[in-house]
């Protein structure tokens, strides 16, 4: 096991990268590493050669297609969803199967500026010798334009509205200019951007529609049907649990079961037979949340309990996620218990154990 | 010589290469999979007269209806062979099993599910190609750019289809038939060709397998039932719901979008064809869609065309292009461009004398003499009506012509025919005006197709539908409201049968609840029927039975619960109004039942409260009487009954009960002596008694408890307006979990 807490996804996943550009048969277009198709092979699992690629994104086939399709045409993608819905997860991986690199990343916050979009200059060296190029310090954009692969832009919703502009010309132009070296940079045949937003935020910038004319908008939408996201999370706490270590048993089915109804009854505002009206929480629930929840329960009765997740276990983890904004979030948690858990035979200890952390 | 030629019904492709088959086959026949009975309908289905879409209907003669549709459109290869057997005088006739037989076999199978439980061959082909059966046909066949192409392709598709499938033993049925005649026509034209245009399912199963006696067996005998066909209008909307024949078409827009690129010389055009379409949809419903965002588009479905396989883009990459760029990632912000280019809203239309049953004749030549001709298209528009004489017309034809179409359309609806709908009156008492929705759907012709079982024409139909539920019908007040229904349709003759139906059920019914309604619906035809100029006859006879009735019925039915005291209530108030409408009602009798009811402690206190509130309004109690009453009624100690008592007696005359202060002051002195326990139920019922109320009434009321309380106007005005306190909101929260027992 690597010491490294997260490996980037090129590494993690090297042997199945290796093995679809060793069995590549399709044409690779101009500055990617392989084919569109190899490229949907890679996210949504399959095989090449002898080498059984994992799926990483579980979901509608068709969109991972647009989005894959939207990178040939070399438009810039956009990824919206609400959170949890597996978008930087999706971008990371679309740049590590097409460049063998997703460190060109842009994190988005609101102190984010126009130089780490565009180049910044290292002022020591500025100042001892005037505007060089050793003196430049380029963004991974402007590292992408020179190599002619795929920047990330995570969260760019948070960005400043001048910031967000500051990419308009950068993606019609697709040249940089440096004034001060009085250059132009051309971008290279394969450069485009991926970024992601999210439509729950708060505080966010609204996008220009200058800048949404410049995108192609795919919306990822949360898993379809229950046992995609059993499935999801199951794997991903599988995955998790190997990396970090733990020592306790993963979660059985039941367990996973259970986390996934709640929070998809919870965030559907009805109970899955769509009798029961619900009050929603504050929260998104997303099925990201649902697998730190069990990683979570996870370290708990590792580290605390008998190593297997019990219902108070579960119930801890589980009065953390539901209730967010107190006041509210514990009445909705408190109605759901009473309405629907409490009704559900087979869920009778860990409604004791909920309602007692609830109260 | 015979020659094939393999379908896929409603495909573009098919159609436009159909010409070059039969232009390279010279037929002397041509055969086409279609009900071999309706051969006749042909030449009319492809006169210049009929617009297309529209579908040759074929329906049992008797109940229950079952209909069986052939829809066309003008991509549809049997369309297309038709016509062009018919511009070329070459004999042309339908070949698949007749008409009569299929819906003897639907009417068979019509208690089991149609479809079996095993996955259909569609499916398992979904899940081979790892793509829609739609996407798939398009990608594969209907881009292919030669004759040669196609036939091969769609050959092998039918060939192996066949292999992957067991064949139902219905289709085996059918083409066993199709062999017969084949053979047929093969022995009637010894030296001509015959071709043969079929599903590509069915061509390799007529090609392949010869003509044995065994075929002439199986066919010799088929089962019927009588039926009759006619042609109809169609819709594309219809047709992308309605799978009837064949494998159904789910985009006809779309179709008809790919079959005029194709007769334009170049099916390449179509996915910007598409694309542009969408985007001037949007622009014309004031979104903003720009070129450079079609362009886009268009690369994005191209991308995702090569990427799935295929040559060029097909409608699902069409349209995941067209979300992505021009709904910025949202299909409802196109879904309606989208509904509208690939569905469409064209329907056909049939020249006149072409539909056939009677009653559809009778329906167009209706609207004709109505002068509704214009409200028979897909969108829907108002109609008002007024009943009244036109006294500024001449003839007096013109003088009622609203008082018949209202019969017409009220006819209309009592058959179900969905043309139109009866929207609520524009002004409330103005029993003269109607208002209708008319809107023509093809689903509507269906239904009036239908009707022609009931009769040959709208009003007979109509008339038999009113005898036939009147014979089943059980109650008075379902009787009472076929008589409405019947004066509404101007039916005379069903007007008597109901009177006299209402008078035999009279005796025999013993609930005043029902009986009471009965009299409401009877008092409305009395008072309103004049406008329809029919004979109100024997009903104000029959009123008078019913009344009696009524007056002898309700004393045994009075203690009851709540359920069944609104019920009577109901039925109390609507007698309430006939007495007072009609002066050969007996209305004394009526007052001393309601002093009665109002005075006895057995009854229900809400019917008890009704009555007494029903007397007070029109002046028939004493005051003496009335301010005993409610000092009965508000005792202390029955506090559920009390409330109950008085929720019935506001529910009649307010203005009169807020006026009067001394109900008032009796109500609060009963408040003010309940117990904590008591005062919640209590305090139910009066929130529910008030909730009709309006807020200018409200504060009347409080005035007058003010000052039944000896609170000042203002000081009364100032508590009730203040906001509530936290322990007052929680209290009143507490009554959401309220158990209601018995209230």
């Amino acid at each position: 096991m690597s010491d490294i807490l997260r490996l980037p996804a090129e590494e993690l996943y090297k042997n199945e990268l290796e093995a679809l550009i060793r069995n590549e048969k399709e044409p690779v277009p101009s500055g990617w590493k392989m084919s569109p198709k190899s490229v949907l092979t890679y996210i949504m699992g399959g095989k090449s050669g002898d080498t059984v690629i994992t799926p990483k994104y579980m979901g509608d086939r068709r969109i991972v297609e647009i989005c894959i399709a939207t990178l040939v045409t070399d438009r810039a993608l956009l990824l919206i969803g609400e959170p949890g819905t597996a978008k930087s997860w999706l971008s990371e991986h679309l740049t590590a199967a097409i460049n063998g690199d997703s460190s060109r990343a842009i994190q988005g916050t609101a102190g984010t500026t126009e130089e780490q979009i565009r180049y910044s200059w290292n002022y020591a060296l500025l100042l001892a010798k005037g505007p060089s190029h050793e003196a430049l310090v380029k963004s991974p954009v402007y590292t992408a334009m020179e190599s002619g692969s795929i920047a990330r832009i995570e969260e760019i919703s948070r960005c400043a509205s001048e910031v967000q502009d500051a990419l308009i010309s950068i993606l019609s132009e697709k040249r940089i200019s440096v004034p001060e070296l009085s250059e132009e940079v051309p971008a290279k045949k394969g450069f485009s951007v991926i970024a992601t937003a999210n439509t729950r935020d708060k505080g966010v910038n609204e996008m220009s529609s200058a800048l949404k004319r410049r995108f192609n908008i795919v919306v990822l939408p949360a898993p379809a049907d229950m046992e995609t996201e059993i499935n999801i999370v199951n794997t991903r706490v599988a995955q998790l649990s190997d990396s970090f270590g733990l020592t306790a048993k993963l979660p059985d089915r039941t367990a996973v079961e259970r986390v996934v109804t709640i929070f998809r009854e919870l965030r559907n505002g009805q109970t899955l037979d769509g009798k029961v009206k619900l009050k929603q929480t504050s929260g998104v629930l997303s099925s990201a949340e649902a697998i730190s929840l069990l990683i979570n329960s996870m370290a708990l009765a590792g580290s605390f309990g008998n190593g297997v997740i019990s219902d108070s276990d579960l119930a801890s983890a589980l009065q953390g996620a539901v209730v967010k904004d107190d006041s509210k979030d514990k009445a909705v948690w408190a109605e759901y218990l009473e309405n629907v858990m409490k009704k559900r035979r087979d869920c009778a200890g860990l409604y004791a154990e909920c309602k007692e952390r609830n109260s | 010589m015979t020659v094939y030629y393999g379908v896929r019904h409603h495909s573009p492709a098919c159609a436009y290469f159909v010409e070059e088959f039969l232009s390279r086959a010279k037929p002397d026949v041509l055969l086409i999979e279609g009900p071999a009975d309706l051969s006749g309908l042909i030449p009319q289905l492809c006169s210049p007269e009929v617009e297309l879409p529209a579908a040759i209907l074929a329906y049992t003669e008797s109940t229950p209806v079952h209909t069986l549709l052939y829809p066309m459109a003008v991509f549809s290869p049997e369309y297309a062979a038709m016509r062009w057997a018919v511009r070329n005088g070459v004999e042309v006739r339908f070949c698949d099993l007749p008409s009569y037989c299929v819906l003897s076999t639907i009417s068979d199978k019509s208690e089991e599910s149609q479809e079996s439980g095993s996955p259909s061959i569609y499916e398992r082909l979904e899940s081979a190609a790892g793509m829609d059966n739609s996407s798939f046909w398009e990608y594969c066949f209907e881009q292919c750019e030669s004759f040669d192409d196609l036939t091969a392709a769609v050959e092998n598709y039918g060939r192996e289809l066949r292999n992957f499938s067991e064949i139902a033993p219905h289709d085996l049925l059918r083409e066993a038939y199709m062999r017969r005649i084949i053979n047929e026509c093969e022995s009637a034209h010894p030296d001509g060709n015959i071709a043969v245009i079929t599903g590509a399912f069915h061509t390799a199963g007529l090609k392949d397998v010869p003509y044995t006696e065994r075929d002439k067996e199986l066919t010799e005998h088929l089962t019927s039932v009588s039926s009759k066909a006619t042609l109809m209008p169609y819709s594309y909307f219809l047709l992308s719901r309605r799978s009837g024949y064949g494998a159904g078409c789910k985009a006809p827009g779309y179709n008809e979008l790919l079959w005029n690129c194709r007769r334009s010389g170049d099916i390449r055009e179509s996915s910007a064809e598409y694309l542009a379409s969408i985007a001037a949809y949007q622009r014309e419903h004031g979104y903003c869609c720009s070129t450079a965002e079609v362009i886009e588009a268009k690369r994005l479905a191209d991308t995702l065309a090569t990427m799935r396989g295929g040559k060029l883009p097909n409608l699902a990459d069409l349209r995941d292009a067209a979300v992505t760029c021009l709904g910025h990632g949202s299909f409802s912000e196109i879904s309606v461009a989208c509904a509208d280019i690939e569905i469409g809203t064209k329907i056909g239309s049939m020249p006149e004398g072409a539909v056939c049953t009677s009653v559809q004749e009778d329906f167009a030549r209706q609207l004709k003499e109505l002068k509704l001709q214009k409200y028979r298209k897909m969108s829907a528009e108002e109609l008002s009506l007024d009943l009244r004489e036109n006294l500024r017309v001449k003839s007096e034809k013109a003088a009622f012509l609203d008082l018949e179409r209202s019969f017409f359309l009220h006819r209309l609806s009592f058959l179900k025919v969905s043309f139109c709908t009866q929207k609520p009156r524009p002004q409330d008492n103005a029993t003269w005006a109607e208002l209708w929705e008319l809107r023509w759907t093809p689903q509507a012709e269906i239904e009036i197709v239908e009707a022609s079982l009931k009769g040959d024409t709208i009003e007979q139909a109509a008339a038999n539908a009113v005898s036939l539920k009147l014979s089943s019908a059980d109650s008075v007040t379902d009787t009472a409201e076929l008589l409405d229904a019947a004066f509404e349709c101007g039916l005379t003759e069903c007007v008597k049968t109901a009177v006299s139906s209402v008078q035999r059920q009279t005796s025999e019914c013993s609930s005043a609840a029902e009986i009471g309604k009965a009299l409401g619906t009877l008092s409305g035809i009395l008072r309103f029927g004049s406008i329809r100029r029919l004979d109100a006859g024997d009903i104000p006879e029959l009123m008078e039975k019913l009344f009696l009735r009524f007056c002898l019925c309700i004393p045994a039915g009075i203690s009851c619960d709540k359920i069944a005291a609104d019920q009577l209530s109901e039925a109390v108030s609507a007698v309430n109004d006939a007495c007072i409408a009609h002066d050969f009602l007996d209305g004394t009798r009526f007052t001393n039942l309601l002093l009665d009811i109002a005075d006895s402690n057995a009854a229900s206190p809400f019917l008890s409260g009704f009555c007494c509130g029903i007397l007070m309004e029109r002046g028939l109690i004493s005051t003496e009487k009335l301010s005993e009453l409610i000092s009965r009624k508000l005792s202390p100690g029955f506090a559920a009954d009390g409330a109950l008592w008085f929720e019935g007696f506001s529910k009649k005359n307010r203005r009169a009960l807020i006026s009067r202060l001394s109900v008032w002051e009796k109500l609060c002195s009963f408040t003010a002596e309940l117990s904590d326990e008591d005062f919640k139920p209590v305090l139910v019922c009066l929130r529910r008694a008030f909730s009709e109320y309006t807020p200018a009434e409200k504060s009347d009321i409080a005035e007058n408890i003010g000052e039944a309380l000896g609170i000042s106007k203002h000081a009364a005005a100032e508590y009730v307006n203040a906001s509530l306190s936290t322990d007052e909101q929680q209290s009143i929260n507490e009554l959401d979990d309220f158990d209601f027992g018995d209230i």
